[in-house]
């Protein structure tokens, strides 16, 4: 590209601040379009000139900048172009649109003006078919609703608008398009425009071959809310345009504000810088003067939102960002302001006046239009119950939410809406509730049960899970049992553990539950409070006064349990970790250099070459160094009378893990070993007597011979054994000294990283890590033997 | 080199997840991260400065048993600590790398949720986050800068859900008034998006996007370059933005092309990764019978060479510059018309290139 240069005249001249400065002016293909100027160290220019339109109608951004050469980066519609180029002092830069720019353009669902999509033979006929109703059988209603389906291939997709229906707020149906509509094939276009009832609507697209969607819609008193939908096979609401006005007042394709809003609108869909655009000359202009479209205050709203958290730099906040922030307040509050007065009762109004402590002024039934709008109330429904009453629509979309679009939508839902009271019937063909379940409700709900799974070091009996996947209850059980051992573990009881202890499960989960905040459970597992209260009344629902393992209990009944105890669990250890020093213990040493094995054996070649037998040898070493390190472990593990083996500490799971000579290249090998290795382990302890005994095993190579206490634990409450407790170690052996322990680790430490750049990095390096390994290897082997 | 003038870095690679489906590069990335940061012309990090996270090969199937968690990385920074040895000041070092791939989630459009291997749905509680991470160092001045680097998902949908830091563990002392603390966050994807790996002909293995692209910055990729020659927070921005959209640009679902990476709150000094220093000698040719002279300016609008346009025609000796193969141009410039041409250096291939000025 070639530039031109001319000397500023008077206005130019008093831009130009420095003598060494230029100024530079490109022309833009849109006033939304963002600009950002990089310098010759690719930093990035402060302060931008705002795209301005000119009285030529062009929209031109002009930077007084020092001479250099600059990258111009325009951004439109999710789209960036860039270009170099050179400002020189004392001069203007002229730029026309460079060729690159001239793609830049937004894409509507809408015919509007300026447009990469907009036809004449589609705007004619929105412009028309929005100011005539076509239903004429509609019920009526202090509302209206245009829709205009349209393809821009029309002898392509001929059934170019099948499939969509309009549902009421309770997925009735309302009309299935099939009459009251004006169509034209040739030119692939259908209206529909019809008067109907202030209130939530869905849209619901899905005939044969086309995969269900819903998105809700809302109509406001004395408004009219346009849709636009494109199709090719089949309409796609994904990609809808939307737009508001009074009533009667009918589309224009060339409304600035509705040009506006869909540019606010692409800035939501593409996560450009929402500040840029929510701040624009035009933005503000229209925000300011001519405000009167609905619609552009939701999209502007929520952009405003963005564009604040956008300023929010943590630590670091700079004048520019203050003054920023209070700008994006006073304008927000404006355009609230504005909403609030026009269309108070939409829900996406009623999302963006949400206040973080306050309760909501309405609830949230159903839901914002906008994902954003969900996102907010969702946030908000885990400190107020009210916000998102349980059951209702919103409540249930919240599980099946889908993510591509910014639009609010989902396919079909775990739970049917509940919806009280029926409202009154407002349309000739009542029907039932059109909305889709799915055949099995399969939402996972599995939660981690973090603060069981500790570090080595920690002072607490680590009680990891060989854990067998069992119904909601059995894992309730488990868990309470698993929380009654660390506690016992804690108190530092294990050496001296009688032959029997009882426990009351009943009692435990009582108390439990008794303690549970639903507040805090909701604000921890993100579930409305709406949802954790019924589902804590549910606990008790059956009008006993202790919890029923006996009774049916719901995955996520199940789950705010599971959170339950684990918080309960979470405050005990919490009070050991304060009060313990990080330390290093043996047994995590053992477990890290396992784990080197076992990758070593698993990126080892099947072909018997030289290489591999080295890597096998190496291996081996490092299970037997294994061995060394467990010599000197407690070993502890909880196993239940038919189930086996519940849960283990670390250096018991390392027994089970240990491979062996098992291949492991093989996932279903290293299963097959590892249950073998089970089964054996849980026939060797249940032989052993209640009390103190003797254990003689294997560990590898080497003979473990050590004190084993057997302990039985009984469950008061349900009257049954409920698990077996087994605790053993070496009293005679004697554990690394603490300095070489540290060095132990530091090689581990070494060795994991040689091992992944051994497993994973470059073919040609792969002799210099093996050596690496080896010498790793020969150190530690030094050190551990103890 | 003292302790605190060092360079350090964690690095986790996470593969395989108790309960989310299993990934193919993470840990291949992180391996091709280390392999720079041990470079001596790369990261010059020794063994001991580098610690790596990641998953077992053969993990088992129960999230309490699976590992990595956030235990495991907060070790990783205690052992820095520890290996930095008993320095009174609360600095570790100068800088710190903290590199993930894995499975990742957006929270909020400023956060990610780092997936640890236990990692669940629907809470998705077992997590680290960027933000709190930052707020970390930030408050705590252990490092004087902190280079995040994330190659990793950032669903949206989980705006309910807190990330977790390195707190309480680490937080032991209140912090103190601390000189400002530079971070530099790289992520693979923006809010609410996913990101991708593809397969790498040359290193015949699965790499993510991100990782790629910001190799190739670190290893010396011209184009990566300032007009200085030097690869920065600011230039890296600027190739790994364009180079992770054209790589996405060769995967093959809809979603799969529109990953595109998100740099962002860019540092106030600048951080320098690599330098570039090859140059290419380039011939400038001016047409016949062209007045003046011509100018070769570099980025910074200073003159490089100057020359009568008649001197530098196609038949005269040529008039040959070296000149920096960098993302930033130069120019040239004709005195007389003041007509102006950039002359981008960053896509030739060759140490030679002809550059032909047009007739005014």
């Amino acid at each position: 590209m070639n530039f031109n240069f001319h000397a500023p005249n008077d206005s130019e001249k008093e831009q130009l601040k420095q003598s060494d400065e230029g100024l530079l002016r490109v022309e833009v293909p849109h006033w939304a379009a963002q600009v950002q100027i990089y310098n010759h160290r690719l930093e990035p220019v402060q302060s931008v000139g705002a795209v301005k339109s000119t009285v030529q109608n062009t929209n031109v951004s002009e930077t007084p900048l020092p001479k250099g050469t600059y990258q111009v980066e325009v951004t439109l519609d999710g789209k960036t172009e860039s270009e170099w180029i050179p400002v020189r002092s004392d001069r203007v830069t002229l730029t026309s649109q460079p060729e690159a720019w001239q793609n830049l353009k937004i894409t509507a669902s809408a015919p509007l003006e300026g447009t990469k999509t907009k036809h004449e033979w589609h705007t004619d006929p929105a412009q028309h078919w929005s100011r005539q109703i076509t239903w004429q059988n509609s019920p009526g209603g202090d509302s209206r609703l245009f829709i205009f389906v349209r393809t821009l291939q029309p002898k392509k997709y001929e059934n170019f608008s099948e499939g969509l229906m309009l549902l009421d707020a309770e997925g009735r149906l309302v009309t299935d398009f099939s009459d009251g509509v004006e169509i034209d094939r040739a030119s692939g276009w259908l209206a529909f425009n019809a008067d109907l009832p202030s209130g939530g609507y869905i849209l619901r697209r899905g005939r044969r071959g086309v995969r269900i969607r819903h998105q809700p819609i809302y109509l406001c008193q004395n408004q009219e809310t346009q849709l636009f939908l494109v199709s090719e096979k089949y309409p796609t609401p994904r990609t809808l345009t939307l737009n508001m006005a009074y009533r009667g007042r009918g589309f224009e394709a060339e409304d600035e504000t509705a040009i506006a809003a869909e540019a606010v609108f692409s800035s939501l869909n593409y996560g450009t810088s929402h500040r840029q655009i929510a701040m624009s000359e035009t933005m503000e202009r229209l925000l300011e003067v001519k405000f009167e479209n609905p619609w552009l205050g939701i999209v502007a709203g929520y952009a405003l939102l963005l564009a604040k958290e956008e300023t929010i730099n943590i630590g670091m906040s700079s004048k520019t960002d203050f003054n920023s922030r209070e700008e994006i307040d006073r304008l927000f509050g404006k355009v609230l302001n504005f909403l609030q007065n026009r269309i108070g009762e939409h829900p996406d109004v009623l999302a963006l006046s949400l206040q973080e402590n306050e309760p909501p002024v309405k609830p949230f039934a159903f839901p914002p239009l906008l994902w954003l709008g969900v996102n907010r109330v969702h946030r908000h429904s885990t400190k107020f119950a009210d916000t998102i009453p349980f059951g209702s629509l919103t409540d249930c979309l919240l599980d099946n939410l889908l993510n591509d679009s910014p639009w609010t939508a989902w396919r079909k839902l775990d739970r049917l809406p509940q919806f009280g009271e029926m409202p009154e019937k407002i349309f000739s063909e009542q029907k039932t509730s059109l909305l889709k379940v799915k055949p099995t409700a399969a939402k996972f709900f599995s939660l981690p049960i973090t603060p069981l799974n500790a570090p080595a070091t920690s002072p607490v009996f680590p009680v990891s899970g060989i854990i067998q996947e069992t119904d909601e209850q059995t894992n309730l059980l488990d868990s309470l049992l698993k929380q009654f051992v660390v506690e016992l573990m804690d108190t530092g009881e294990i050496d001296e553990m009688p032959e029997q202890v009882i426990f009351d499960s009943t009692q435990k989960m009582n108390d439990v539950l008794g303690g549970i905040n639903p507040a805090e459970i909701s604000e921890t597992c993100g579930l409305p409070l709406s949802r954790v209260e019924s589902d804590v009344a549910g606990f008790w629902a059956s009008g006993q006064e202790s919890f029923n393992f006996d009774g049916e209990i719901k995955p996520e009944t199940a789950f705010i349990a599971q959170t339950a105890i684990q918080s309960s669990f979470g405050a005990t250890r919490q009070k050991n970790i304060e009060t313990v020093e990080p330390s290093i213990s043996a047994t995590e040493c053992a477990d890290k250099i396992r784990i080197e094995a076992e990758q070593l054996l698993f990126h080892r070649k099947n072909a018997k070459t030289q290489i591999n037998f080295k890597i096998e040898d190496l291996a081996k070493r490092l299970l037997r160094i294994v061995e060394n390190l467990l010599m000197s472990a407690d070993f502890a593990a909880l196993t239940h009378p038919k189930r086996g083996i519940l849960s283990a500490n670390v250096a018991f799971l390392n027994l089970l893990l240990l491979p062996g000579e098992i291949g492991l290249d093989n996932p279903k090998n290293v299963e097959k070993a590892r249950e073998k290795n089970r089964r054996s382990w849980q026939k060797e302890l249940a032989k052993s007597p209640f009390g103190l005994s003797s254990i003689n095993i294997q560990i590898g190579s080497a003979t473990f011979t050590g004190e084993l206490r057997r302990t039985a634990i009984k469950d008061q409450a349900r009257n049954e054994l409920w698990a077996y407790l087994y605790f053993f170690k070496n009293p005679a052996a004697i554990a690394p000294a603490p300095q070489n322990l540290r060095n132990i680790n530091h090689l581990s430490s070494n060795l994991s990283l040689y091992g992944t750049l051994f497993s994973y990095g470059s073919d040609e390096k792969k002799d210099e890590y093996l050596k690496e390994l080896e010498n790793l290897i020969k150190k530690l082997e030094k050190l551990t033997k103890i | 080199m003292p302790p605190e003038e060092k360079d350090y870095a964690i690095v986790i690679g996470i593969n395989a997840y108790s309960k989310l489906p299993a990934l193919s590069a993470a840990q291949s990335d992180a391996a091709d991260f280390i392999e720079w940061l041990l470079d001596a012309n790369g990261g010059g990090l020794s063994v001991n400065e580098v610690k790596e996270v990641k998953s077992p090969e053969t993990p088992w199937s129960h999230p309490t048993q699976a590992k990595p968690v956030q235990d495991d990385i907060i070790q990783k920074l205690q052992e820095i600590e520890i290996g930095n040895g008993t320095s009174p000041q609360p600095k570790i070092g100068r800088r710190l790398y903290f590199y993930f791939a894995g499975h990742g989630f957006g929270p909020k459009a400023m956060d990610v949720g780092m997936l640890m291997a236990n990692a669940a749905e629907p809470a998705f509680m077992n997590n680290l986050g960027l933000f709190p991470c930052r707020e970390f160092f930030r408050k705590h001045y252990l490092f004087d800068e902190v280079i995040f680097i994330l190659d990793c998902c950032r669903d949206a949908g989980y705006s309910t859900v807190s990330t977790r830091g390195f707190q309480p563990l680490l937080e032991t002392e209140q912090p103190m008034a601390v000189p400002p603390v530079e971070d530099f966050i790289i992520l693979a994807t923006p809010f609410g998006e996913k990101s991708f790996a593809k397969f790498d002909d040359k290193l015949n293995k699965r790499r993510g996007l991100l990782t790629r692209a910001v190799l190739e910055a670190f290893k010396g990729e011209p184009r990566a370059a300032d007009g200085r020659g030097n690869i920065t927070a600011f230039s890296l921005r600027n190739y790994v933005n364009k180079r992770v959209k054209e790589l996405a640009q060769d995967l093959k679902t809809k979603d799969e092309k529109r990953q595109e990476a998100e740099i962002r709150d860019l540092p106030n000094r600048e951080i320098i990764f690599a330098r570039v220093t090859k140059k290419i000698q380039v011939r400038i040719i001016a047409p016949d019978a062209l007045d003046g002279d011509l100018i070769v300016i570099n980025g910074e609008g200073d003159v490089v060479e100057q020359k009568t346009a008649a001197q530098a025609t196609k038949n005269q000796t040529p008039w040959v510059i070296p000149l920096l193969k960098t993302a930033v141009p130069y120019s040239v410039k004709h005195s007389v018309t003041e007509m102006e041409v950039i002359l981008n250096l960053g896509k030739v291939e060759g140490d030679t290139h002809e550059f032909q000025f047009p007739r005014p």
